[in-house]
């Protein structure tokens, strides 16, 4: 019991995600999701966003006139994307939903979607978790649609790896912390795209190699 | 997988192993997913477990000559228990992963053998729900499992209860124990060099004393004992004051710091223990902390002092709270008009896995009198 009782301490709050995450990602996480925006998002996109989280992403896109579906399993994380929503009058535009990524195979019908979006979540996921999401992701992008992913990478270099591994282990430490959330640099991941059925059309890597940007399209002629 | 160095794979397995032992308070996690032992077939045993790294080793252990399948189950790298209490271990971490290990095409029977200390919570009817697998209850300890699958899936009451022998007592001392001892070492690193060697061998001796003879001590719980073994400590340091002038100071100074480290090794000497509810929330309530971020003390307090109550109009005797309750309060009834019966109340712990799996919500808290201590 005195485990839990730590570790209850240690949990996490919603008002501080941001902020955590922010610091595991040495500020890349808001600058790629402006970058994802920018270049990717155009106006009358239905997307999907894979754990919303509080709402950014979400709001980005629908404030260049895309509709958004954002699932994510964390109320406390809802009901502050909620209040965002609101205060910029975009509840038109952005539906949310409280499910785990685990649901989707009830929860959105085949081919719906234009364009699947995602930061910083499929790090969260297990392996076969992972597997199932993309299996997912795959079955409700309209053929010719777009799969979009930032997250922490493994750096393929070595001594890369090393001076991020140096970087990273207080920065797990004070997130761990903040958000009681631990993730694991995703590891060969175009690899799992294409065993999923997407064909790899941009990776980008910034920041000593270990923040990755993944864009996948759902092929156009055999989409079922 | 890719094929690795086995030596270095064992030497990694090893430090994990240490690293997990020392370092109990932290999760440590493997991989969820599925695991196969001996030849399994479509008619094999579906056994679950957490995915903290020494739990699914302890049970890979008693596993690997049955054929049968393990389904690790995200809990957040935390052990069954632990996890089941604080919501890491739910009907949630099982759906996930008997969606995703592709487990469901594999078998005709679809019986998921969850550990009973899972019950606290798993929504069995949930899971049902959402994945079509029925779950039952096996052995509370891994090293049962064996005997359990020879006895064609039943259970005996031992099987059912939690123990607290000798190598859980110094594995769960050791843990609990250790990230203590190192701040007591930093702390003497910076202010006094001089008692390093003395607290390092009054720590580790006191240790393996108070959880090698645990059950020894005078003290129906564990916070008696603690309270025992400091009397009997002030009352050794009178009789030395009093019998014997020299070498006042160091033998004076030793025993003060034995009386502090009792303490620190005894903190929370009823909830380290499966046998006893923590004493910490009650404590903690009692001198006012009523909760520290997002943990409710007085909310844990309340609910620690609380009774279980059964309706006997709603009861159906299933017999599911006897056979989740590690403590073995429950009996079943004779009669149609008792069901079933709380024997034992003072053996519960307020685990809630009763109350979890009640099918039909018989089961419930009332609240307990202002308790002295939370104790039984």
């Amino acid at each position: 019991m005195a485990s839990y009782v730590l570790m209850k301490i240690l949990e996490s709050a919603p008002q501080r995600y941001e902020r955590g995450i922010n610091i595991l990602s040495l500020g890349q996480s808001s600058k790629i999701q402006r970058e994802i925006v920018k270049s990717y998002i155009t106006a009358g996109d239905k997307i999907l966003e894979i754990g919303c989280g509080s709402g950014t992403l979400a709001i980005s896109c629908a404030e260049k006139g895309a509709t958004v579906v954002g699932f994510d399993v964390s109320p406390e994380m809802l009901a502050q994307a909620r209040r965002k929503i609101r205060e910029r009058d975009l509840s038109g535009k952005i539906r949310l939903r409280q499910m785990s990524a685990i649901e989707m195979d009830n929860a959105f019908s085949d081919k719906g979607f234009d364009k699947v979006v995602s930061t910083l979540v499929f790090s969260e996921f297990y392996a076969d978790e992972q597997k199932y999401v993309l299996r997912e992701a795959y079955r409700i992008l309209k053929p010719g649609g777009l799969i979009i992913i930032a997250d922490e990478v493994r750096p393929n270099i070595l001594w890369k790896r090393l001076l991020h591994l140096l970087i990273r282990i207080p920065l797990v430490v004070i997130t761990y912390i903040l958000t009681q959330k631990s993730t694991r640099a995703l590891k060969g991941f175009s690899r799992l795209l294409v065993e999923a059925g997407f064909e790899l059309i941009d990776q980008k890597r910034s920041l000593l190699d270990s923040f990755g940007l993944y864009v996948a399209q759902k092929p156009s002629q055999n989409g079922n | 997988m890719l094929p690795k160095n086995p030596v270095k794979m064992e030497i990694k397995e090893t430090l994990r192993t240490v690293f997990g032992t020392l370092f109990r308070l932290l999760p440590l996690s493997v991989e969820p997913g599925l695991r196969f032992f001996g030849h399994p077939d479509d008619k094999s045993p579906v056994f679950v477990t957490a995915n903290f790294d020494l739990t699914v080793k302890r049970v890979t252990k008693y596993l690997k000559d049955l054929d049968c399948y393990l389904l690790v189950a995200p809990t957040r790298g935390v052990n069954v228990w632990c996890a089941a209490k604080g919501g890491n271990f739910t009907a949630h971490s099982l759906i996930s992963v008997v969606k995703t290990s592709g487990l469901s095409s594999k078998l005709v029977n679809r019986t998921l053998i969850l550990p009973q200390l899972a019950a606290p919570g798993v929504d069995t009817e949930l899971v049902k729900k959402k994945t079509g697998w029925d779950c039952k209850f096996g052995p509370v300890y891994a090293k049962d499992i064996p005997e359990y699958a020879a006895n064609g899936f039943k259970k005996t009451d031992s099987m059912r209860r939690v123990r607290w022998p000798l190598t859980d007592r110094l594995d769960v001392g050791i843990g609990i124990f250790f990230p203590i001892f190192l701040a007591i070492l930093a702390i003497l690193a910076i202010f006094s060099r001089a008692w390093m060697s003395e607290i390092v061998i009054l720590s580790w001796g006191l240790l393996f004393l108070m959880y090698g003879f645990y059950p020894l001590i005078p003290g129906k719980a564990g916070w008696h004992k603690i309270l025992f073994l400091e009397a009997l400590m002030v009352v050794s340091l009178l009789g030395y004051i009093l019998l014997d002038g020299n070498q006042l100071n160091y033998i004076r100074n030793l025993f003060f710091m034995a009386m502090g480290l009792v303490i620190l090794i005894g903190i929370d000497f009823d909830g380290v223990t499966p046998l006893y509810k923590s004493a910490f929330d009650p404590l903690l309530d009692k001198i006012g902390i009523k909760r520290l971020g997002p943990v409710d003390f007085h909310e844990r307090a309340k609910i620690a002092s609380s009774k279980i109550t059964i309706n006997q109009n709603q009861c159906t005797s299933c017999g599911i709270c006897y056979d989740v309750c590690p403590r073995g309060v429950y009996e079943m009834g004779k009669d149609k008009q008792v069901k079933v019966v709380i024997k034992y109340p003072e053996l519960c712990e307020v685990c809630e896995a009763c109350i979890m799996q009640c099918p039909t919500r018989a089961i419930s808290l009332k609240p307990g009198f202002k308790s002295k201590q939370g104790n039984p």
